[in-house]
């Protein structure tokens, strides 16, 4: 068991039965290795032991102190980010100061489809929702972005509603710094495709290039796309 | 639902990986003794200077030395079915 026990913070199950760990095959253990031990999974009364920790129901316990986070600027928040990787200092500076940090619980709208969008979003932290139809969605984590495609094409409508899945925190990039971001070259490929087809078709079709799918595209006709 | 928030990490028994997302800090993942496949894991945070520090934790897991030591003298073990048990100082008992 020194694969457990060597540890600094030890959770061991004990009780449930005659397959699970006895507390009495572990009070032989000396008591500094007994210090370290959280016991869990007891179907016994927990109680106080002069060594033994057991986790007990409804009861928080703090097991290691956190330290304080430094404060953590604007620029600190997006300056590893893939998406301003190529980006000089000071530009960044510069579209960091003239964007805005938005927080929002869970189930809050970012935008409606079919909003005028002027902004795009990155993702700081949290997990945003994507709406593409009523069956199908993406969730976007830190460090992706979205809604580029209201201020990077020439319809300047949303093509989706954004909802937060989680306490979410996005920096609102205002449009004019979209060039300015080092999106990949596959991307921009990617997105012009995408507003040919966006141009042309319909609006719901580039959306669609985002996940592989069937896209209507008349009363007889159905393109299917797939991603790689 | 759920899967969106978790990363799915396969790893072998034994084998030692960093985990994905985090700096300096690695997950080992080992099985326990228990009636059904159960795991156990330790994750342990290695600074490049500073104390390192670990987090171990069994799932279901019957242990007994003396118990396991009479099971394996009455042969519910056997040596080829690759289970293998630690004793305190992390020899094979």
């Amino acid at each position: 068991m020194g694969f457990v026990w060597d540890a600094d913070l030890i959770i061991q199950e004990v009780g449930g039965g005659n397959l699970h760990t006895e507390l009495a095959s572990l009070t032989h253990l000396r008591s500094s290795l007994a210090k370290k031990f959280v016991l869990v999974h007891q179907h016994k009364e927990p109680f106080d032991h002069p060594y033994f920790r057991f986790a007990q129901e409804g009861k928080t316990d703090v097991l290691i102190k956190s330290r304080k986070p430094k404060s953590r600027t604007k620029m600190d928040l997006i300056k590893d980010t893939v998406l301003f990787g190529n980006v000089k200092k000071s530009q960044l500076e510069k579209i960091v100061g003239q964007s805005k940090i938005q927080k929002l619980k869970a189930g809050e709208i970012v935008f409606s489809k079919n909003e005028i969008g002027n902004d795009f979003f990155l993702v700081l932290d949290g997990f945003a929702e994507i709406g593409i139809n009523k069956n199908q969605s993406v969730v976007y984590e830190k460090g992706m972005f979205f809604g580029e495609l209201a201020v990077s094409t020439t319809n300047p409508l949303r093509r989706a509603t954004v909802k937060a899945l989680s306490v979410l925190t996005l920096m609102k990039i205002p449009k004019k710094f979209y060039t300015q971001s080092s999106l990949p070259k596959i991307i921009d490929e990617f997105y012009q495709l995408g507003n040919y087809f966006n141009n042309i078709l319909r609006p719901g079709l580039i959306a669609f290039l985002g996940l592989g799918g069937l896209a209507p595209l008349g009363k007889k006709v159905t393109l299917f796309l797939l991603t790689a | 639902m759920i899967e969106e928030f978790v990363d799915l990490l396969e790893v072998d028994a034994g084998k030692e990986v960093k985990l994905p997302g985090f700096e300096h800090t690695y997950l080992l993942f080992d099985y326990s003794l228990h009636s059904i496949p159960v795991g156990r894991f330790r994750v342990t945070y290695r600074p490049p200077r500073g104390k390192e520090k670990t987090i171990s934790h069994s799932g279901d897991t019957k242990y007994d030395e003396d118990l396991t030591h009479r099971w394996w003298e009455i042969g519910i073990f056997h040596e080829n079915d690759g289970t293998v048990f630690w004793d305190l100082s992390g020899m094979p008992i």
